[in-house]
């Protein structure tokens, strides 16, 4: 069976005013197929948004896809190369249309127009990107279907009239009114407080299991990937570092950086002092190690040969790993 | 929403008397005896203390005031000095004229330069972008009494196919008239159009790069659609509010293309009455102009309610 | 590299107008513009009012490069002449309504409360006013030269700048280290003029500049209606008065010609460099260039 996400060697680089270009993620593959949740991880700085805005065509005039490849099979079985469409083109309407793909933001409350009201919003998306319809009817159905208790109210609403909880399942809703194969949802949670959180996410989960899309979740927060994720890629500083299913990759990870993020996530959680010394988190993305692997210089295993060379991908006992430590094993 | 009108309303009103308590005092402490200018220097004193009864002038200031401001609300702003007709009658005489002119050109500026500025502000950095943005800032820099003077130069003097000033009643010729009209709008225009492009353009740029408009291209919707509906809607709300700014630019504007093309309007008034010394008609076509003014920033703050949700629900200002 | 980082503040920002085209051009107009007028009793043999009958309205020759007027003099010399004193009028003018606003924008920003209310209103008001005819009718009523055209437009453009410097002041007053210098005990003077004011200063360089140019044109209207500067010191505008007549206007090209496009040039010049600065000051406003 064809995947139904498909991404080959993807470089993407962001000009700078001074000319300097920084690559936000090199050499980045990797495959989604459908009924997956494929989550990825990384801290801020690490490429993650560029990779949905990339899946999505929506990337900035400033951004630049150097080389590779994004395929994706559509509902007709049509094979369609995103990375070679320009944002407006015919073929990226269909997608985003229906049966294609559709994208959750982070923001949920700046990510809605606040001249027009929700229903409104919604209801233009069914009107023209493909079919017309009874869209009243279908949105209200949609939107109890979000748990809005009162949709009629919700549809004459404002964005600035209600709450982030809120604004995001009505952004789910915008996403899921377009029947896509793939759901792409780039941190979005991050905004709103703890409890809505997990009724957000409580919620994809449930749409998944009912619609049957497959998710592409871009999230910092490990334990959120866990909750959601059949698959887990971890990404830093645009360079893929671990990929494999979820719950493996996780609680046994093997790449230094994976080990890395767990225990920090567990030092957060007991207070224990970290094993490994603080990375020193820095947020620009330019691979200051240009010729390595991104994470040498603060890598507690770090051999010379990480300090020169950019360690290939590696397929080993179900995973894929960029590190040195397991070439040969 | 009707609150909001109200509250703007009540607004307006300290406002009004502050401007007229200011022009009150400019007339009050203006050099120049009005009666003076009307009766010959040598008359008997009891003449003079007639007239200066007869014009309320020998009452205290602050009765004065009070009864200057009865005379104001009753729709009397005083009278010439020089030509002793009702200041308020020389002003509605000539308000048709400015008018025409001033709103010629702010139909034709907003038109031309907010669609400009659309189409600039999606296309940045274009060629054509780029040129249309340094020749627009040449224009604004060339004093626009000198276009006035060059187009007249061309197009009346070397050309001859436009009368060289001057305003032709609007009952008469319908050709002749809008000839007459063309060459003082289009430099009122240009200045005016050239600004508001740039403020447009700037505004739809800033518009563009906010999420909410990648939530609308993730819908599927085409490129015309995402700038029209939704940049657009947005971009332009700053672009109003802005126009009352604009418009007091005009106002200079008119007052100087008024006097290079003799067009008979408030603005040569004006002039006319400064040369002559005559501060009742001076005062009473500045208090005009405040008031108008006012009554626009009015207009434009209901406008700006109707298309901004927010302010019209009472969420903002 | 590392001499520019060691050189002081001016020269370092000029370094950084030059890199931009837009600051290149406008440095160069500018700068080549008040060379000339400065230099001109030096570049030119003829006087500014050397008056000379039998020459009178002559077109541009090699003997006088811009023409001369209707008394013989030489337009050459007597435009650069205009351009000082239009552009010590227009930088003057600034100067005063700068200082105006800085000063009424602080207090006002810094004491909010009824002082602030009031200063509002006031500057309100004035905004409906064009500056022109406001310093068109104070200067007719009181006959005032130069100098009180300066203090006149310097008065009528306060808004401006009070505006900009209000906001600026009210925005940096709620960070952190103003609390913390105002804990220290610094009273509230001390506190503006060391803390408050440098951090705003970029801004209102950027908005003086263009306001120059502002007030150029400004002053170019008034002496072309006759209330500015008075003759027979040029200066732009009023050189372009005597166009009002119809015979000059058609005949004698060059006497209006040249004033004017002296304006415009010196005007693209500065405001060339005013949105140098601009980007310079604001490099993350994406809106223009």
């Amino acid at each position: 069976m064809p995947q139904l996400l498909s991404v080959r060697n993807l470089s993407i680089i962001y000009l700078g005013q001074n000319q300097n270009p920084k690559y936000a993620l090199k050499d980045v593959s990797f495959d989604v197929n459908d009924a997956e949740s494929l989550a990825v991880i990384g801290e801020s700085g690490s490429g993650k948004s560029t990779l949905a805005l990339a899946i999505t065509n929506l990337l900035p005039s400033n951004a630049k896809i150097v080389s590779g490849d994004i395929m994706f099979h559509d509902v007709s079985g049509k094979l369609v190369n995103i990375a070679a469409q320009p944002c407006y083109s015919d073929e990226m309407r269909r997608l985003r249309g229906k049966g294609g793909i559709s994208i959750v933001f982070q923001e949920p409350s700046s990510s809605l127009n606040q001249v027009y009201t929700v229903g409104w919003q919604l209801a233009e998306r069914i009107q023209h990107a493909e079919n017309r319809g009874d869209a009243r009817e279908l949105i209200c159905t949609i939107l109890r279907e979000m748990g809005f208790a009162d949709p009629e109210r919700v549809y004459n609403s404002y964005p600035f009239q209600l709450s982030g909880g809120m604004n995001q399942r009505i952004m789910i809703a915008m996403a899921l009114l377009g029947e896509p194969r793939l759901l792409v949802c780039d941190e979005p949670t991050s905004a709103l407080d703890v409890t809505t959180q997990a009724q957000i996410l409580r919620l994809l989960i449930e749409l998944k299991v009912k619609h049957g899309f497959a998710m592409l979740f871009i999230t910092h927060n490990v334990d959120v990937a866990r909750f959601v994720a059949t698959h887990v890629l971890v990404l830093y500083k645009g360079v893929m570092m671990e990929k494999g299913p979820a719950e493996e990759v996780l609680e046994q990870p093997l790449h230094p950086y994976t080990r890395y993020l767990k225990e920090s996530v567990e030092a957060i959680k007991s207070a224990k002092k970290l094993l490994t010394s603080d990375t020193g988190h820095t947020k620009s993305s330019i691979l200051s190690v240009s010729q390595g692997c991104p994470f040498a210089l603060k890598c507690q295993y770090r051999l010379d040969l990480c300090i020169k060379e950019m360690p290939p991908q590696v397929d080993t006992d179900g995973r894929t790993l960029r590190c040195w430590l397991y070439q040969g094993v | 929403m009707r609150r909001y009108i109200i509250n703007r309303v009540l607004i307006m009103v300290p406002t009004l008397f502050v401007l007229s308590f200011i022009v009150f005092m400019l007339l009050y402490l203006a050099p120049g005896d009005p009666v003076m200018a009307l009766i010959t220097p040598d008359a008997p004193k009891e003449a003079i203390e007639l007239m200066r009864q007869k014009f309320g002038l020998n009452v205290p200031v602050h009765q004065r005031y009070f009864n200057w401001l009865l005379e104001l609300l009753k729709g009397n702003l005083g009278f010439s000095y020089s030509t002793g007709r009702p200041v308020l009658e020389m002003i509605l005489v000539r308000l048709p004229a400015t008018f025409e002119l001033m709103g010629f050109s702010i139909l034709f500026s907003t038109i031309i330069g907010v669609w400009l500025g659309l189409y600039m502000g999606m296309r940045p950095n274009s060629l054509a972008d780029r040129s249309l943005l340094v020749t627009s800032m040449v224009i604004l820099s060339v004093p626009q009494f000198f276009i006035s003077l060059a187009l007249i130069y061309v197009f009346s003097i070397k050309l001859g196919w436009l009368p060289v000033g001057g305003r032709t009643p609007l009952s008469g010729a319908t050709l002749e008239h809008l000839k007459h009209l063309l060459l003082p709008c289009s430099v009122l225009t240009l200045t005016m159009l050239v600004d508001l492009m740039r403020y447009t353009r700037a505004n739809v740029i800033a518009e563009a790069g906010k999420p909410y408009v990648r939530t609308a291209i993730a819908k599927g919707l085409t490129e015309e659609r995402v700038y029209l509906v939704h940049v657009f809607r947005n971009a332009s709300i700053p672009v109003i509010v802005v126009l009352i700014l604009r418009l007091v630019r005009l106002v200079g504007g008119v007052v100087v293309v008024e006097s290079v093309f003799s067009w008979p309007g408030m603005g040569t008034l004006l002039v006319n009455a400064i040369n002559n010394r005559d501060y009742p008609v001076v005062l009473g076509v500045l208090f005009i102009t405040g008031v108008a003014v006012l009554i626009a920033s009015l207009l434009i703050d209901l406008v700006t309610a109707l298309v901004n949700p927010k302010v019209r629900l009472g969420f903002e200002r | 590299m590392d001499t520019i980082a060691s050189a002081p503040q001016s020269l370092r920002m000029l370094y950084q107008i030059w890199r931009l085209r837009t600051g290149r051009i406008g440095l160069i107009i500018v700068v080549t513009v008040l060379v000339l007028s400065i230099l001109v009793p030096i570049l030119s043999s003829y006087e500014i009012d050397a008056v000379d009958l039998s020459r009178s309205y002559k077109p541009p020759t090699t003997r006088n490069w811009f023409g001369t007027d209707e008394l013989g003099r030489d337009l050459f010399t007597r435009v650069f002449y205009a351009g000082r004193i239009s552009i010590l009028v227009g930088v003057s003018g600034t100067l005063v309504s700068v200082l105006l606003g800085l000063f009424l924008g602080s207090i006002s920003a810094y004491f909010e409360g009824l002082l602030d209310a009031i200063l509002l209103k006031i500057h309100e008001i004035q905004y409906c006013f064009p500056p022109i005819i406001l310093v068109l009718t104070v200067m007719a009523i009181i006959r005032g030269g130069t100098l009180a055209l300066i203090l006149l437009m310097g008065l009528f453009s306060w808004p401006t700048t009070y505006r900009l410097t209000r906001n600026l002041v009210l925005a940096v007053k709620r960070e952190p280290f103003v609390e913390a210098g105002r804990l220290m005990g610094n009273n509230a003077f001390k506190l503006l003029f060391k803390h408050i004011l440098p951090n705003i200063i970029p801004s209102l360089i950027v908005n003086a500049t263009l306001l120059v140019a502002d007030l150029i044109l400004l002053e170019a209207a008034l002496s072309f209606l006759g209330v500015g500067v008075a003759p027979p010191t040029p200066s732009w505008g009023n050189m372009l008065n005597v166009a009002r007549n119809i015979y000059v206007l058609s005949r004698m090209w060059w006497i209006w010609l040249f004033p004017g496009l002296m304006i415009a040039t010196f005007v693209v010049g500065i405001t060339f460099l005013g949105e140098a600065l601009d980007a310079i000051v604001n490099p993350h406003s994406k809106t223009e260039y």
